[in-house]
């Protein structure tokens, strides 16, 4: 109740006032269209054949729909194929890296141990390695493990990256020390705590941190196009540029590949939107 | 009342081996991680260095060479451009997307109805790897056919070739980047401005502190420790550009937008030279880590 | 009887520079009610936190039972720890929260039935059978507390702690949760070590009141020893409410001290004549009488409470003095009063602050 009133009284007396207000919708608007114009092109593009792509003027809206340009896409690249590979290589990453990080963030968080700053310096120092940097002995490590162009290739190197920890130690800081000890006291050991006590209790951050993970991988590139030289085995990403390198560019099928590859992350993200615009995310990254 | 004695030995024995079940118990939680960050990091970032040191390795076994990859890098007059080349991206790309969310957060601040919906269309681009963008500016960029290029032929008469200039290659670039950054960074702007101590603001509007002021004298400052974080995020993830370049200009045209990152790519996969590569790698390692010490000194608390 | 329920010997807790607890020598005993009393930071919540096991002693041994526990994980102490801020699990049910000691020992898979027998039984004890399915956010602060109580309860534990479990209730609420607790303690006749810095509470509810002060013992007593013969001022100013009185005297050896111009008959010994002495006065001890062994002033402010008044009394000392005035209607603002002392209830101190 209280801080029931207390918010209306802040949005009453700090009202922005109404030029502030109209200048702010003419902004956003201006943003939203920046934003969401070029999708309404390719998505244009990517209904016209080669003949009426070229036409000048141009035609936002094609006369007649072009469906050739996904036919070709589905028929005759392995778009599926990356599509399949994308989904699932992501999955993988995302659950396992989520048991590993918040077993360590438990750790880092409750647990008393010796070196413990140490290992959270450490971890907090490889968070400003550039990944980019690391791609050669990377590439040379993967494949003396014979995992070169393998699915593995993708997977474990990404379950190595520390930032995860911290987003969710500082989930995990927030909860009150007494609920630990309380569940110790109970007689639960320290896996029963991290799994029916600390587990339930950040689910949130739980989410906030798979998100970020599969969006991560989902926009890798430079890896994948390190470690996977076979077409069947490609990610989205690397696999929608490869239609590019010919000598002849085929635009209505790159738009089709690019308008189709937003398809399945935007329902994702239609689904879980309150946590993509979470502000726990800034608040957790920044702690 | 009591009996009990436990002799001193007897203590010390029982304190050691709870002191080793409480440690053995926290690494055995970190263990994962910490195999993983082992193998994937620590040891790539030590073979990095020895590699280095050598040649060849992709066809025929690595043979030490001592110093003769990093006397041929400050040789080479390409690495220090694209090291130019990655600053130069940053300073034009951080800044600009960085201004332009904050206005876009603070528009969003300051309206009720729609908001989510705008949040959402601005967001949109960021959900995309860059390489989609990429690829949609391609077409929007495009001398015949792209959008903005009608909008050129329209005002200028005739089109620009955006990304086959070397003065403009560059910033084209950034602006591709800053097109799919925005939506980030104004939603992480605006959870900083929201989470901010209404109090204060309702003590400088009974100031008569107008809204640029208030914005300039209580924002900003207050949003420092935001700013911080950005800021090393964004330097860290940018001086690491590569996917737009790949695609849009493979470090063309006449190196104007080669990046380290590219270069070491390049150096790897067209020229074979992984240990020339490990050597870039490593002074694109030195650049980022000296640049993030810079920004935590200029960041630090002044108490 | 053969072991105290709980022994501290010489226990120490460190924290850097900071001494927590000073060199603790504490027995409970079976079936007692032992209060921990002092203001915040003397250390009382860490000794419940050394006994659990939250928190590991810098030096000495802990007992409980006649068994060492200072290197026993805190599930094999046999203490069961009802927090300030209750810590109820707020993902799971009231029912769920009762019996998460009894699942994570295991009990549910052994027999289930009488898991819930179990649970039962605390949350009727406790008075909270109707509440069983809710979660924690839907409960009041009281309800929540005896869920607490309830999930110590249901595992049947050799020692209850107990950290400032009612700190967080209203007033009125509070009353009502004291008798329940030692109505419940009589019923359970557990070894009970309960903090708190009201001493109202530790007055009320205690067979042993422990006061501590920068994590040392001050006195350990039945309420009524702390009460009437405090071991210092320190004991002597927390204990009792409103507080005692303190001025500063002289003694005139024997048995009797000068406060002012004002002679005082006590039952302690003063200390030799001529040295500077400290007379303490509990308001709650004068009568509103002239006589021998009196304090006069004039009245210069009173408190009317609704059974009493608090009278305030200028006397030309150096603080003005109160007092408990049962009848108010005889003592107006301005007008001179007196107040008298047996000599039981003139407590006097060396410079130290130490009794006499």
């Amino acid at each position: 109740m209280w801080r029931l009133a207390r918010r209306k009284r802040n949005a009453v007396s700090l009202k922005p006032t109404l030029p502030m207000v109209t200048m702010s919708y003419g902004v956003l608007m201006l943003a939203a269209v920046i934003s969401i114009v070029p999708f309404l092109y390719i998505l244009s593009t990517s209904v016209k054949d080669t003949n009426s792509l070229f036409s000048y003027p141009p035609e936002w809206i094609p006369d007649e729909l072009f469906w050739g340009n996904y036919a070709k896409l589905l028929q005759e690249t392995s778009f599926l194929n990356w599509t399949l590979n994308t989904f699932m290589i992501g999955l993988a990453i995302t659950v396992l890296k989520l048991v590993i990080d918040a077993m360590a963030a438990y750790s880092l968080a409750k647990l008393q141990f010796a070196g413990k700053r140490f290992v959270s310096a450490t971890l907090l120092l490889a968070v400003a390695i550039p990944v980019a940097a690391l791609i050669i002995p990377l590439f040379f490590l993967v494949r003396s493990m014979g995992l070169l162009n393998t699915y593995w290739a993708l997977i474990l190197p990404a379950l190595a990256n520390p930032l995860g920890i911290f987003l969710l130690r500082s989930f995990i800081v927030s909860l009150p020390d007494d609920l630990i000890h309380s569940a110790r006291l109970d007689g639960a050991g320290e896996l029963r705590i991290f799994a029916q006590i600390i587990l339930p209790l950040i689910s949130s951050g739980l989410v906030v941190h798979a998100i970020f993970t599969f969006m991560l991988q989902y926009t890798n590139f430079l890896w994948p196009l390190v470690a996977i030289q076979s077409d069947s085995r490609q990610v989205l990403t690397v696999g929608i540029s490869s239609l590019k390198s010919n000598f002849v560019v085929d635009w209505g099928l790159i738009s089709a590949a690019s308008l189709l590859a937003t398809i399945p992350i935007t329902l994702l993200f239609l689904a879980l939107q309150r946590f993509f615009l979470a502000q726990s995310l800034s608040s957790a990254l920044k702690g | 009342m009591n009996d009990t004695t436990v002799s001193a030995t007897e203590h010390r024995r029982l304190r050691r081996w709870l002191v080793l079940r409480r440690n053995l118990t926290a690494y055995l939680f970190l263990a994962p991680a910490l195999v993983f960050f082992g193998t994937f990091l620590v040891w790539p970032g030590l073979s990095l260095f020895v590699q280095t040191f050598q040649t060849g390795g992709v066809m025929s076994p690595a043979v030490f060479v001592g110093t003769e990859n990093w006397e041929r890098t400050f040789a080479d007059p390409l690495v220090l451009k694209t090291i130019w080349n990655t600053l130069r991206y940053c300073l034009m790309a951080i800044p600009a997307v960085f201004v332009i969310a904050m206005i876009f957060a603070l528009a969003l601040n300051s309206i009720s109805v729609g908001q989510t919906a705008f949040k959402t269309m601005i967001y949109y681009p960021t959900l995309q790897p860059i390489l989609i963008a990429a690829l949609m500016f391609t077409f929007v960029l495009h001398q015949d056919f792209g959008v903005l290029n009608i909008v050129m032929r329209a005002i200028a008469g005739e089109p620009v070739n955006f990304l086959g200039n070397e003065d403009l290659a560059m910033p084209t670039i950034a602006m591709v980047e800053v097109w799919k950054g925005m939506g980030f960074w104004a939603l992480l702007f605006l959870a900083g401005i929201q989470n901010l101590p209404k109090d204060l603001y309702h003590a400088a509007e009974l100031d008569g502190a107008g809204p640029v002021r208030r914005f300039f004298q209580l924002t900003l400052p207050l949003l420092k420790p935001t700013f911080f974080f950005s800021v090393t995020f964004a330097t860290i993830v940018n001086l690491q550009v590569f996917d737009s370049i790949f695609i849009l200009t493979d470090g063309g045209p006449f190196h104007s937008t080669a990046s380290t990152t590219w270069y070491i790519y390049r150096s790897l996969f067209t020229f074979s030279e992984p240990g020339y590569g490990a050597t870039l790698s490593f002074v694109l390692v030195l650049v980022v880590l000296v640049l993030t010490a810079i920004q935590s000194y200029a960041f630090r608390d002044r108490r | 009887m053969a072991s105290a329920a709980v022994e501290y010997r010489s226990v120490n807790k460190v924290y850097g520079d900071f001494v927590a607890v000073h060199n603790l020598d504490l027995s409970i005993l079976q079936r007692e009610f032992l209060v921990l009393l002092g203001p915040s930071g003397c250390g009382k919540s860490t000794i419940l936190k050394l006994l659990a096991g939250i928190e590991d002693p810098t030096a000495g041994e802990i007992f409980v039972n006649g068994n060492l526990v200072n290197y026993l994980l805190p599930r094999d102490r046999n203490v069961a720890m009802v927090f300030q801020n209750y810590a109820l699990y707020p993902h799971m049910s009231v029912a769920e929260n009762i019996a998460y000691p009894l699942k994570a020992r295991k009990w549910a898979a052994r027999d289930r039935t009488s898991v819930r027998d179990k649970v039962l039984q605390a949350a009727k004890l406790v008075e909270i059978s109707d509440q069983l399915g809710k979660l924690p956010e839907a409960l009041s602060g009281g309800q929540r507390q005896r869920v607490a109580l309830a999930r110590a309860l249901v595992r049947d534990p050799e020692v209850f702690a107990m950290d400032e479990p009612l700190s967080n209730l209203d007033a009125q609420l509070r009353d009502t949760m004291r008798q329940h607790l030692i109505a419940l303690h009589r019923r359970v006749g557990k070894a009970t070590i309960y903090v708190t810095h009201d001493q109202h509470e530790a007055m009320t509810m205690a067979d042993r009141v422990v006061v501590l002060k920068d994590g040392v013992v001050q006195q350990i007593g039945t309420p009524a020893e702390v009460y009437n013969a405090p071991t210092n001022t320190f004991v002597a100013g927390f204990v009792g409410h409103p507080r005692m009185n303190f001025v500063p005297g002289i003694s005139l050896g024997g048995r009797s001290v000068r406060v002012g111009k004002l002679d005082l008959q006590s039952s302690c010994g003063t200390g030799p004549e001529g040295e500077p002495v400290m007379v303490g006065l509990r308001p709650t001890d004068a009568k509103f009488e002239a006589s021998l062994n009196c304090i006069r002033g004039t009245v210069s402010a009173s408190e009317f409470t609704g059974a009493d008044t608090i009278v305030t009394l200028s006397t030309g000392l150096s603080e003005d003095l109160r007092f408990r005035l049962i009848d108010s209607s005889s003592c107006d603002l301005g007008q001179p009063a007196a107040f008298s002392y047996a000599a039981e209830h003139v407590h006097v101190f060396d410079k130290g602050g130490q009794r006499m």
